[in-house]
């Protein structure tokens, strides 16, 4: 074909503008959109053109598609206010002329035009809605499927216009196709309205299992932003959540959970102690390394501070027994900031630590002895072999212990110090930690590719030394 | 050479037949090569 030559082309104008009025749809269609490309550096022009041709020349259904699209385009860049203009009541009177075409199509593009209007009003919204809910109870599924995307991107601004929707919408949940029911789903959790949520609830438990993770994600986040608007419903929103955590899914959709949960527990207060139970039951059995030292980290944090920071060591240990290294160190670390914040809990939580002296992993036995050191435990105490072994096989180690020993400070004031400055140095330590998360995800994907060990594990070791000196500079 | 047949293609648009004539307006579109890019984004 022929490229390049739009100076060419623009001489057509006049033979492009005589197509326009032919009789065949087709034509009308393919002379409108040249014409518009002939024309579109020239707004002046476009527009003049598009006021021209709303007074109704044409007749092709396509033809007409186009015009509502290029409207649409004028007014988005006439900005700000664009319906209070003259041309932006036309271009609105247009629209809503359109509403009443005899082509499904042509409806479709101006209802859809008319609710992605920038500034529009609720009211102006009402027939376009209307349409919008015919659509909804048509045989054809891409009808429906249409005006359900539409509505559900109204929602998002506007969710009380399409209140009026909602029965229809809650007929559609059952629908054949996953992705209408899944689209009714989410528009309905945004307009619902309070009492509605325990009824939508157990309408969407029965359909999660059907549909697949991306939907589910989607799922997730609006029953996030639904407990964000109606916070006294925590109880079921959130206990909802924590079933799917218990189901099969994706790594995906169990971070949008996880996320979720999370999220939620920082804005409402009452959900934190439910929420990090359902937490450390998902850690019990949760195939993601990331998501587990993630939630750890989490436990750590907040564990300490509720009514009865005690149960919760026994998730925590049971990681330390049975996960793999990097799980193991961020439990190990849980395990220390319980012990610095509650003392009541040091004696016991210094006799799990002590077994991990003994770990076949570098890291996990850093923190521990770093952890214990911090409590004012001696180490060496565990066994002269065992003591000699691991600081002869571990240089940087032993520089910590010498770092820590040449502190000289005495073992009282020591764990008196811990208590209070901990805090602080544990924030710096979680940096450390999640330094190490990213170079866990690394060490991972290099020992499954079988390739490149070495810089990891320089890597990692910079990081869990940077903890060590981190955690080592109170004490010194 | 898009001169020589320009005659041709000019005529073609208002032919009375909408296969050719359309034919002829998508070649117009076809050569709009560098306004392509506006073309897309119109259309999205």
């Amino acid at each position: 074909m022929i490229r390049g030559s739009p100076d060419v082309v623009r001489r057509w104008v006049n033979e492009v503008q005589e197509a326009l009025h032919s009789s065949s749809d087709m034509v009308q269609f393919h002379a409108l959109s040249l014409l518009y490309e002939i024309k579109q550096h020239d707004r002046l022009a476009i527009s003049k053109l598009v006021t021209k041709l709303t007074r109704g020349t044409i007749s092709s259904p396509l033809a007409t598609c186009l015009l509502i699209r290029y409207i649409t385009t004028i007014v988005r860049d006439s900005g700000g206010n664009a319906l209070a203009s003259v041309t932006g009541r036309a271009a609105y009177q247009f629209l809503e002329l359109s509403l009443r075409n005899r082509s499904e199509a042509v409806i479709y593009e101006a209802a859809k035009a008319l609710c992605n209007l920038p500034g529009i009003e609720e009211r102006d919204l009402g027939p376009a809605v209307a349409v919008l809910q015919l659509f909804l109870s048509s045989p054809k599924s891409t009808l429906r499927l249409a005006a359900m995307r539409a509505l559900s991107s109204v929602a998002i601004a506007k969710p009380s216009a399409v209140i009026k929707c909602n029965d229809d919408m809650e007929s559609l949940i059952a629908d054949n196709n996953r992705s209408i029911a899944t689209f009714a789903i989410t528009t309905l959790l945004k307009t619902g309205s309070e009492s509605s949520v325990d009824r939508l609830m157990k309408q969407i438990s029965s359909f999660m299992n059907e549909i697949a993770d991306e939907f589910k994600i989607v799922v997730v986040t609006a029953i996030r932003e639904l407990c964000l608007k109606y916070p006294l419903k925590h109880r079921v929103l959130v206990g909802f959540l924590a079933n799917f955590l218990r189901e099969e899914g994706g790594f995906d959709f169990k971070k949008a959970i996880v996320d979720a949960i999370i999220a939620l527990m920082c804005v409402i207060s009452e959900t934190k102690e439910s929420s990090l139970f359902h937490l450390c039951e998902f850690i019990e059995d949760c195939e993601f390394t990331a998501l587990s030292t993630q939630i750890l980290h989490l436990v750590g944090i907040v564990g300490p501070t509720t009514i009865a920071p005690a149960r919760y060591i026994r998730f925590v240990y049971n990681r330390v027994i049975l996960e793999n290294a990097a799980v193991r160190a961020a439990a190990i670390t849980t395990l220390a900031k319980f012990a610095a914040r509650i003392p009541a809990l040091q004696a016991s939580v210094s006799v799990l630590l002590r077994r991990s002296l003994r770990d076949e992993d570098d890291e996990v036995r850093d923190r521990a002895t770093l952890a214990l050191r911090l409590l004012g435990e001696n180490i060496l105490d565990d066994g002269p072999g065992n003591g000699e072994v691991e600081l002869s096989q571990r240089p940087f180690g032993q520089n910590a212990l010498e770092a820590d020993s040449t502190g000289e400070l005495p073992l009282q004031p020591e764990i008196h110090l811990l208590l209070e400055p901990l805090p602080i140095s544990f924030a710096q330590l979680s940096v450390a930690l999640k330094e190490f998360e990213v170079a866990g995800g690394r060490e991972d994907d290099a020992l499954a590719l079988s390739l490149t060990t070495l810089p990891v594990v320089d890597y990692t070791r910079p990081s869990s030394q940077s903890a060590v000196c981190i955690g080592g500079v109170p004490s010194a | 050479m898009l001169g020589a047949i320009e005659r041709y293609i000019k005529q073609a648009i208002v032919d009375r037949n909408a296969m050719v004539s359309s034919s002829a307006l998508v070649a117009g579109k076809h050569s709009c090569f560098d306004l392509q890019q506006g073309y897309v984004q119109a259309h999205i």
